[in-house]
Formats: structure tokens, sequence, C-alpha cells
């Protein structure tokens, strides 16, 4: 039996998850949600995730029902992500560490998400589309490493959502992406937007500065509604994610995806995505908020995996690291 | 040229052991401008003892208080999970 507690904070949401074999024994997280019209800024994320870390993994451990002699390693996660909520995490992490006398293992948070998508759809060898506020990847395992196959030359999906949340001074509770989609819901009319696709990648800043431009003005000239523009935001970033998403599946004749990150938990992009899967015959595995978006169990996890082979980090090296590609992990535990 | 700037601290802990965390945990991170600022710790007995160098003011405020910062936070974490 192999039990893991692992910590998240690097973006606005902190999570404690303790997996065993597979298993998610707990997985509380705290967001910090900020005023509508504000995006998070690092020290005040920081001093959020340091108010919240130490009664979540007293709940963590509390739900699992474990004590802390029974934890085999501490997993946190390493980076990318925003320095301050990193290293506070990572602070708390050693401390423990140390206090319990068990290795520390620092985890790469895409790879997190990519493994607890695993994990929870038992999907076997997908193409996998990992789509958040910091990130917009198609990912295929390929040789011992997770490749990236397509990006975003510019800023992430999410980012884009939630920036454009920001402007309609959409609530932040329990995520921007989140209300844009309630929105979409009720929205008719379609507005064209620039499609940018370009081979394998995506671009969205265009897009952006075009909405946030034309958009309030159409608002208040009665042309579209706040819904309509959310709904024309969705469907356009959607359809070019699903497109670099089926010419990954083609290059790697793939007959699976995986869709992981924050905005994978939206309906509308699953839907989407369902309908390509089916015309190719492939088959679409996703997870709801719970482990879609940032959260403990998502570094437990992977940390149990790189604690079966053997990747420990050493003391000296576990920093955090604000740029921490998919692509620079070496993935031993796969075939 | 500016003058270089210095700031040294000797914080006591309840016991050696709790010291020895402190210093274990912060000597992992390297302060981010090192052309700007150096910061040396060193544990004697149940002593931290924390030096630093910097050619800005500013600098050397904003790493004093976040070391004082990340101590708080590990402290913290001692008392709520420190096994008998
Ligand atoms: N239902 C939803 N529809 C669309 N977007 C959503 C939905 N729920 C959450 N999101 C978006 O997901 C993003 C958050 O994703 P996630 O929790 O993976 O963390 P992150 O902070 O973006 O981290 P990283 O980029 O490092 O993985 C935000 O942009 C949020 O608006
Ligand atoms: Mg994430």
């Amino acid at each position: 039996m192999v039990t893991i507690i692992g910590f998240e904070g690097s973006a606005n949401k902190i999570g404690v998850g303790i997996i065993r074999d597979g298993e998610v024994l707990a997985n509380p997280r705290h967001t910090y949600v900020t005023p509508p019209g504000h995006g998070f800024m690092p020290s005040e994320t920081a001093k959020h995730h340091k108010e919240h870390i130490l009664s979540l993994t007293k709940q963590a451990l509390e739900e699992a029902k474990i004590t802390p002699q029974e934890i085999d390693a501490i997993s946190y996660t390493k980076g990318p992500g925003m320095g301050g909520p990193l290293l506070t995490v990572a602070i708390v992490a050693r401390t423990l560490s140390q206090l319990w006398s068990k290795p520390i293992i620092g985890v790469n948070h895409c790879i997190g998400h990519i493994e607890m998508g695993r994990l929870i759809t038992s999907a076997k060898n997908p193409t996998v589309l990992y789509v958040s506020g910091g990130n917009t990847q198609v990912i295929s395992y390929e040789n011992k490493r997770y490749r990236i196959f397509g990006e975003t030359i510019d800023i992430a999906v999410g980012n884009c959502l939630d920036r454009f949340a920001r402007v309609l001074k959409l609530s932040n509770d329990p995520s921007p992406g989140y209300n844009i989609e309630q929105m979409a819901k009720k929205g008719t009319k379609y507005l064209e937007l620039p499609y940018c696709v370009k081979g394998m990648d995506v671009s969205f800043s265009g897009l952006l500065s075009f909405i946030e431009q034309k958009g309030p003005k159409l608002i208040q000239e009665k042309k579209y509604t706040p819904e309509d523009l959310c709904y024309s935001l969705q469907e356009t970033v959607f359809a070019m994610l699903v497109e670099i998403t089926e010419r990954a599946m083609s290059h790697c004749d793939s007959r699976e995806v995986l869709i992981v990150g924050g905005v994978g938990c939206n309906l509308r992009l699953q839907e989407m995505m369902k309908k390509m899967c089916d015309e190719r015959n492939a088959i679409l595995f996703s997870t709801d908020d719970r482990f879609c978006i940032d959260n403990g169990a998502m570094i437990a996890q992977a940390g149990y995996e790189m604690f079966k082979v053997g990747m420990f980090t050493p003391w000296e090296k576990t920093t955090i690291t604000q740029r921490y590609r998919t692509d620079q992990v070496e993935i031993n535990w796969r075939e | 040229m500016n003058d270089i700037l210095n700031a040294q601290l000797t914080i006591p802990f309840a016991n050696e052991k709790h010291a020895k965390i402190v210093y274990e945990t912060l000597r992992v991170d390297q302060e981010p401008r090192k052309n700007l600022i150096q910061r040396q710790l060193s544990l004697q007995s149940n002593l931290l003892i924390i030096n630093w160098s910097a050619k800005e003011s500013r600098i050397l405020r904003v790493s004093c208080q976040s070391i004082l910062e990340h101590i708080n936070s590990i402290l913290n974490t001692i008392q709520a999970f420190e096994l008998d």
C-alpha cells in the first residue's frame, strides 16, 4: 500500500489531496475568489494559501482517516505557476517532510493534470487536451515523454475566458469560466470572431482584443446581449481547440481523447469534442470540476507514480520554478 | 557607485530541532536577483543567523520581510503538525 499526500497552490486554488493506490481518500480545496472585474495577484494569493493550507491539511488527514505516519511521501507542485504562491506551499511541504521524516517529490503541475485524468477515466493512451488558465496544449505520450504537439502561441484559453469575464464584470465565484458557461447557455445570436489556428498551434490574443474592444459597444447598442457574446466566444475558441486536437489525433492515429485542466469541465467543450470523436470512432474521456480544476489529489497522483519508480527529489532540488514545461519531465512510470 | 548595505538577524528558536528545520527549509531557495543581493544562513545550536548584503535598500527590506514571513509559516506548520 502506498499513500501520498499532495499539495497544490500554483494559482488561485490551494488544495491538499491524499491518494492511496489509485483511490482518492481526501481532496479538500479552497479558492481565492477576487471581486468581479479583478484578477488575482501573486502576493495576495500567496497570503490566501498561507491562511488555508494548514487547516486543509488537517481536514484532508481527517477525511482520509489516516495519521501522518501512514503517509509514504509528500508531493508538492514545483511549477509552473506564480512564484509567491508556489513558494508558500513548497515551504510547508519541506517543513512537513522533516517533521514527519518523509521523502519529498516535486511535481510538474501539468503532469499532475494528465495523471489525474488518466487515473479517473482509465484512458489508456489518449491524445490529451490540457486547457486551463495558464496553459493550452495538445499532448501525446511517446517514448517516456509527454510531447507537446500543439499549443497556444500567446495566452491560454482559460485566460482568454477569464479576461472577457472581467470585461463583463461577471462573478469569479466559483470561476469566471464557469459563469461564462452559464451565460453562454442563454446566448442565441452568433457574432463572428477572429478564428486563429496556425498548423498545430492556436492564438487567442487577437480574438480577445477584438471582443474586448467591440463587445461593450455592441451590448450598449443592444445589437448583442452579454449572453450572445459568451456564446460566440465559447463556440469560436472551442472549435479551435477541437480542430487542433483532431489534427494531433490523425497524426498519432489515436482513438482516445482526454481533456484535462480547469476549462475541461466545460460541458459545451466536452460536447463539441465528443461530436468530433464520434465521427472518428474515438472515445472522449473527461472529468468533472473536482478533478480537472487544480486540486491536491492530482499532485498526489503524479507523486504516487514518481514514488513507485523512485523519482524522489533531492533536498537541494526542492525549489520552485515559474516555468516548467510538460515535456521536461521523463515519464519513467509509463511503457 | 552605491555602498553595500548589510543586515543581520539572529533568531533563537525553542530548541535545536526547530532551528534546524527552519534552517533546512530556508536554505534551499536562492535569492532571485543574485547580482543585487546575497543572503547567507547559518545555524548555531538553537540560533539561526542570517546575513544579507545588498546593493539596494528596497531589495534588502523585501528579502528580510519575506524571510520573516516564511519563518512564521514554518513555525505555524511545526506547531500544527509536530509528532510527539
Ligand atoms: N466550466 C468552465 N468552463 C470554462 N472554463 C472554466 C470552467 N471552470 C473553470 N474554468 C477555467 O479554468 C481555469 C482554471 O483552471 P485550473 O484550475 O486548471 O488552474 P490554472 O490556475 O489555470 O492552472 P494551470 O494553468 O497552471 O493549470 C480558469 O481559467 C477558469 O475560468
Ligand atoms: Mg491547473
